[in-house]
């Protein structure tokens, strides 16, 4: 039976599955900026990469850094590269993932056999292709770039463990893993519950004795160093990009953007009743969104991680479980995001359920070992074929080039010098996309009337559009105050129900009543 | 001991998962958006705008109506006809025309009283345009008690025109192939281009439709 050598296990496994959902992501992949699902913010990322501004809270200083070296790259449209950078940041991730866990393995330090890297492949694969992993790897959002940064920051830390203690690289691993970590938390400030995984993963000498502390120290000076990442926020918004949520050039407003200020209110408020039923709906979504293949995996490879590795158990459930609060107390279109780091925990440790099963099938002799080493890797192979399959028609963003049209559509109507009024991120953020990135229809503005109440969304129209902000838009034109060369349109999405049909779009002139 | 404790615990973790798993319901999804929905009261107090779940009485849409076509018109209207006519965007429920067909944009419904507040007839050359989306078998039909009926209408371009028009609502249906992705997003587009909907020549004077048609 062909092997693997230990050093190159974990790299086959992450990059082999991480080629395969590469595959299915960009077969899949939207085609710019999109309405569905996940991708509704794609149109604000994409625009402020476009102007190398701020997007909305908390900024996400990471992403918007690689997506400006992707906006050096002169190839086809922006939102498009973007999308193709979100895809390859979600395939990406499954690399440390099958890195780490290569290192859970029963047989740690010793070859692995073909069938079982297929087998573990698969599994991860499985994880890449859930609908929650998949629908936000093909649009341009954050996560993808999120879990990136937070599963390399865990296996550099397992990595800085794994070296002899008086090695130098274990402090260079252990000041990796606070990097990645920092910069993850520019991806999404979720990334930051990492640091206790971190901590107990590093830590893992014992927190009193000195040397844990030779690790702890460079990792929490490679965090610190990591998140300075987040200085781009206030030198990208001192330029006055016309995207520029929260205008944070003052410590203030840098806090309120980074603090997402603007979205406290969606924490907690729920009763507690609705709240449980939340949290148990969340908790199941690890079976439903990686299949319930993996449910008996994922339970022998929690036993074998509390015998073998507890320091990574309680790492990795950590992240789950805090995963899991976030999801549930935070209220939002696209809480169930949130529970993405579950999902890969899930995956996680149904790897060295793999492992272990084959392990126990070796035990039980060389027929059993032979049958158990030919139908696992085939079955789980099949279900991630079956999955990505049954999937990829619901899930697929190739179609979705409506919004992308709608913002043409809307542009290419509008009167010169019309001010188009929208209070729907689906109207607001493809025409800013639409505005900023394809450099025409200079002449007209967009304006949000939901970001109307802010006094810097207020004064930034009036700096780059010219238009009058002492009151309302509906007031001036009420009161004959609104300039007659800048004609308001009302850009209306309506959602009557939930079927395609009943969205409706029009824009609609307004005239002074 | 820790074995068989551990196994217990792996056992448990299964059945607290599919426990979950089989939870029967999914939270109702939140519908707050990434800008804040807080509207100013100054706004909400002033604003043209229809307010916030006023579907039921929907603000007439501003139709082509204002510019020289309505001068010109107008001028040709019959002297004290003083003739209101709406056209207003109709969003309450309405049935289908059939199940392959869908509606892709408001349904219009055309009044026209007069200073009185009589119903009146439409001059023969009133007209209803919709702008034809790209799909397949694109038609207008016409509310006929609970249910539509198509109505002739010509095509004239891109454009599908109901000549003559009487008071009643009216809607585009289209029909759309089998496989079509049925999400939220998809047809708003199409809709767009629909909802560019005209409603012009008032006048008793006709006029060659083909110079109409934008």
């Amino acid at each position: 039976m062909p092997r693997i050598a230990d050093r190159f296990a974990g790299a086959v496994v992450g990059l082999s599955a991480a080629a395969g959902v590469l595959a299915a992501y960009l077969l899949t992949l939207a085609p710019g900026v999109v309405w569905a699902g996940a991708g509704i913010d794609s149109g604000d990322l994409a625009a402020a990469v476009a102007v190398g501004g701020v997007p909305h809270p908390t900024g996400y200083p990471t992403v918007m850094l690689l997506g400006l070296a992707v906006r050096a790259i002169p190839l086809g449209d922006l939102a498009l590269r973007l999308n193709v950078l979100t895809a390859l940041a979600a395939a990406g991730s499954l690399v440390p993932l099958g890195l780490l866990a290569a290192r859970l393995r029963p047989s740690a330090g010793t070859s692995l056999a073909v069938p079982e890297a297929v087998a573990a492949a698969a599994v991860l694969a499985l994880y890449g292709l859930a609908p929650l992993a998949w629908s936000n790897a093909i649009v341009t959002e954050v996560y993808a770039f999120a879990s990136l940064f937070l599963w390399s920051s865990l296996y550099a830390a397992a990595r800085a463990r794994a070296v002899a203690a008086t090695a130098k690289g274990r402090a260079r691993w252990a000041a990796v893993a606070g990097v990645l970590l920092g910069l993850g938390t520019g991806a999404h400030v979720t990334v930051m519950l990492g640091a206790p995984a971190l901590a107990v993963v590093l830590l893992s000498d014992g927190w009193r004795q000195r040397t844990a502390w030779r690790l702890a120290a460079p990792a929490a000076a490679g965090a610190a160093v990591g998140c300075t990442i987040y200085i781009y926020v206030p030198i990208a918004a001192s330029l006055d990009p016309p995207i520029n949520w929260g205008a944070p050039t003052t410590l203030e407003r840098f806090w309120s953007v980074v603090s997402g200020e603007i979205y406290r209110s969606r924490l907690g408020g729920s009763d507690v009743g609705a709240t449980a039923a939340k949290a148990a709906w969340l908790l199941g979504e690890p079976v439903r969104q990686l299949t319930w293949v993996l449910l008996p995996l994922l339970a022998v490879g929690g036993v074998s991680l509390t015998r073998r590795h507890p320091r990574i158990l309680l790492a990795t459930g950590w992240i789950a479980i805090s995963a899991l609060g976030v999801g549930t107390i935070y209220t939002s279109r696209d809480d169930q995001v949130f529970t993405l780091p579950m999902l890969a925990v899930a995956g996680l440790w149904s790897m060295p359920g793999v492992h272990e099963v084959v392990r126990l099938a070796a035990a039980g002799g060389a027929g059993v070992h032979r049958l158990v080493a030919a139908v696992l890797p085939t079955l789980l192979i099949a279900s991630a074929v079956i999955r990505g399959t049954e999937l990829a028609p619901e899930i697929s963003m190739r179609d979705a080039t409506h919004a992308g049209a709608f913002a043409h559509a809307v542009l290419v109507q509008a009167e010169s010098g019309s001010v188009l009024l929208a209070e729907d991120d689906r109207a607001t953020f493809p025409l800013w996309y639409a505005r900023y990135a394809s450099g025409g229809r200079t002449d007209v503005t967009i304006l949000d009337l939901r970001l109307w109440q802010f006094a810097w969304y207020r004064h930034l129209l009036g700096r780059h559009a010219g238009i009058p902000t002492g009151a309302s838009p509906a007031v001036l034109l009420a009161t004959g105050q609104w300039p007659a060369d800048r004609p308001l349109r009302a850009v209306d999405i309506e959602v009557s129900g939930v079927r395609s049909a009943d969205v409706l779009a029009t824009l609609r002139p307004l005239s002074p009543p | 001991m820790t074995r068989r404790l551990t196994a217990v615990a792996g056992a448990a973790l299964m059945v607290v998962l599919a426990v979950a798993a089989l939870w029967p319901s999914a939270p109702p999804p939140a519908r707050a958006q990434t800008a804040p929905d807080v509207r100013l009261r100054e706004t909400a107090a002033a604003s043209p705008n229809p307010p916030a779940g006023a579907r039921s009485a929907p603000t007439p849409i501003t139709l082509r109506l204002s510019s020289a076509t309505l001068d010109e018109d107008s001028r040709a209207l019959p002297d004290g006809a003083d003739l209101t006519l709406l056209a207003q965007p109709t969003y309450a429920a309405l049935p289908g025309a059939g199940p392959s067909l869908l509606r892709i944009a408001p349904a219009i419904t055309i009044t026209a009283r007069d200073a009185g507040g009589r119903a009146i007839g439409l001059s023969p050359a009133a007209r209803l345009t919709f702008s034809q989306p790209k799909a397949e078998a694109a038609a207008v039909y016409r509310l006929d008690g609970d249910a539509w009926r198509p109505v002739q209408a010509a095509t004239l371009g891109r454009a599908l025109v109901v000549q003559p028009v009487s008071p009643g609502t009216y809607a585009l249906f289209a029909e759309l192939p089998p496989d079509w992705p049925l999400r939220n997003d998809l047809l708003a587009a199409v809709a767009l281009n629909a909802a560019r909907l005209v409603v012009d020549d008032l006048a008793t004077q006709p006029r060659a439709v083909d110079k109409l048609d934008d």
